[in-house]
């Protein structure tokens, strides 16, 4: 399983726009936190070729932090289903997320 | 009927450096629709990250956000002009196909699937020229 934390700095640019005076992460970055996680893990860069199912049950807001967990369904070196779990600092589950995904060399 | 920029503005709470279209032809009002979109426009998002890094998950984004100008067009429901602050709930049976190049026009065809509750879901299909970089479906509320 591959676990990773990542604090949502208010600082960020992307919450000038989204939105302004209301501060609410993009749920798509949550994706690419997933892709970074796993590309650090496996040492090679991850794209998503698939979503089969991504649903956003809370929003994250500015100064929490998410901690994205990742487990491989299968055995391989190099897995290409992944779950993904998206966590806040309180335990709430703020979005999950089926994958199937690539690495390239 | 076209809607340029500021006229998204007027119906969306997005703003640079994550307002996607350019511009969205409207082709049956609070039903289908069509945005153009330009990734590599100058934004910086997350850290290092800019649009050319993040190329699939604005594809994704600019979708959500062309639903939710689609939807506020509906004559039939004047309260989702009212509040066009579509919540997007989730993604399904999203394919990426080759990457899409961020520097190229990218244009999203919606098309609203169905209504339920206070729930729409809805189809989308990315294209550059006549490649389909990405395609699925999408829920967001306030339908």
């Amino acid at each position: 399983m591959t676990t990773k934390s990542y604090v949502v700095s208010g600082e960020q640019p992307v919450f000038t726009g989204h939105f302004p005076g209301n501060p609410i992460l993009p749920g798509v970055l949550l994706l690419a936190f997933a892709r970074k996680a796993l590309t650090e893990t496996y040492g090679r860069p991850c794209r998503i070729r698939r979503i089969v199912r991504q649903k956003f049950l809370a929003p994250v807001l500015p100064s929490q932090t998410v901690q994205v967990e990742c487990v491989p369904t299968g055995s391989d070196r190099l897995p290409s289903e992944i779950g993904c779990r998206f966590v806040n600092q309180d335990g709430v589950l703020v979005a999950k997320a089926d994958l199937v995904v690539e690495f390239s060399s | 009927m076209r809607l340029e920029r500021s006229d998204i503005e007027s119906l969306l709470p997005h703003r640079h450096p994550i307002l996607m279209p350019n511009y969205i032809d409207i082709e049956t009002p609070g039903a289908a629709g069509t945005g153009h979109v330009t990734l590599a426009e100058d934004r910086i998002l997350w850290n290092d990250w800019t649009g050319r890094d993040l190329t699939d998950e604005l594809v994704l984004e600019s979708a959500a956000q062309i639903m939710g100008v689609v939807l506020a067009t509906d004559a039939d429901r004047p309260e989702s002009r009212e509040d066009a602050r579509h919540l997007l709930l989730g993604f399904e049976q999203v394919e990426f196909n080759a990457p899409a190049d961020p520097e190229r026009d990218i244009r999203i065809e919606v098309r609203i699937e169905a209504r339920f509750g206070g729930l729409c879901r809805g189809g989308f299909r990315a294209l550059q020229g006549d490649a389909v970089v990405a395609a699925g479906r999408l829920t967001v509320t306030g339908a």
